[in-house]
């Protein structure tokens, strides 16, 4: 009987767990947005041909002190997980190829990182209604997402405003999460 | 009263400020009086909204420098800008710290003016460049246009 209602309790914590992070998290379980970019290496990619697998997007620009504090551990958990049916994508955003190449180049990023020139990459990662005082392709940066094998997003950091995430603690957890249960 | 003036004009004279805003910076600019062919020097105020800072005149790798400029005007010529000491920030998570600014703090103009400038008002027109974060979030680079008027006495 005792173990019967912790395992109740442990079912409700983790459920109260759940919740808040949809509270938090915006666009969990919308479809992401689609795109076709082209990365600094000149190859085009598209989150259609990714579906399948799940895709970290990272949204960044080079000035950024976030974007710059995580980008190691960006490269930690592609090397991580590529064998699990993961990429990772950063979204450069509004900056020129030769600028993003000379920059990122000290990080040896071994995924992609690709060209928002105009922003509306970003643009239309920016929930509604949040935020309303920024322009709309600033909205996601530093975030992190996971778009589910299905391309429906699975995590968002934007909210989060707990703490900065530069390990990407929470990131991998739900992406261990995903991976078990195959979804 | 002579002496007096002048004694004012050698380190810049405020007396009224005016301000310009983008939203999360404001610049407030003295007017100022300067003698014609000595070193003056004024302030500029700053002011960062609550919640933000903006990154240091001096910073690592790619950020983006807090920085003030001014347009090219004939008979001026500036010889330092002194900006304050940085402030350290933890970036929750990371290992490393930002210097930047936050709050108020001020930046100093040291400029000369030619001998033979001649005493209308000018008009300098600069701009400070800075980029914005608050404790989740950074800001595309932006700055905020400011004008400040010279009387030469």
């Amino acid at each position: 009987m005792k173990t019967l209602i912790k395992l109740l309790f442990l079912v409700g914590f983790l459920w109260s767990l759940e919740i808040k992070a949809q509270e938090t998290q915006p666009m969990l379980n919308q479809s992401a947005p689609s795109f076709m970019l082209t990365g600094v290496d000149g190859k085009s990619y598209s989150l259609d041909k990714a579906k399948g697998q799940y895709v970290v997007i990272h949204f960044a620009a080079t000035w950024c002190p976030f974007c710059n504090a995580e980008a190691p551990n960006l490269e930690q958990l592609y090397k991580t997980y590529r064998d699990k049916g993961v990429e990772v994508f950063i979204v450069d955003v509004k900056e020129e190829k030769a600028l993003v190449e000379k920059s990122l180049a000290r990080f040896n990023f071994s995924f992609p990182v690709l060209l928002d020139l105009d922003g509306k990459v970003s643009a239309s990662y920016a929930p509604a209604d949040v935020l309303p005082a920024l322009n709309r392709d600033e909205v996601p940066l530093a975030s992190n997402l996971i778009i589910d094998k299905e391309g429906k997003i699975a995590f968002y950091s934007l909210l989060n405003t707990t703490a900065f995430d530069a390990k990407l603690v929470k990131l991998q957890m739900k992406l261990d999460q995903l991976i078990a249960s195959g979804k | 009263m002579t002496r007096s003036i002048a004694i004012l004009s050698l380190i810049g004279y405020v007396s009224i400020t005016q301000s310009s805003s983008n939203g999360i910076v404001t610049v407030s600019v003295p007017v100022v009086v300067a003698r014609a062919g000595e070193q003056s020097e004024f302030n500029l105020g700053v002011e960062i909204n609550e919640g933000y800072h903006v990154q240091s005149s001096k910073v690592k790798d790619e950020l983006i420098p807090t920085s003030v400029e001014f347009n090219s005007i004939p008979g001026f010529t500036f010889n330092k800008i002194i900006f304050p000491s940085a402030k350290k920030f933890k970036l929750e998570g990371a290992d490393d710290t930002l210097d930047v600014y936050d709050g108020k703090f001020s930046i100093k103009i040291v400029f000369t003016t030619d001998s033979k400038i001649k005493k209308d008002p000018h008009q300098l027109n600069g701009k400070l460049k800075y980029q914005a974060c608050d404790s989740v979030r950074c800001l595309f680079p932006k700055s905020v246009d400011f004008s400040i008027r010279v009387e030469i006495q």
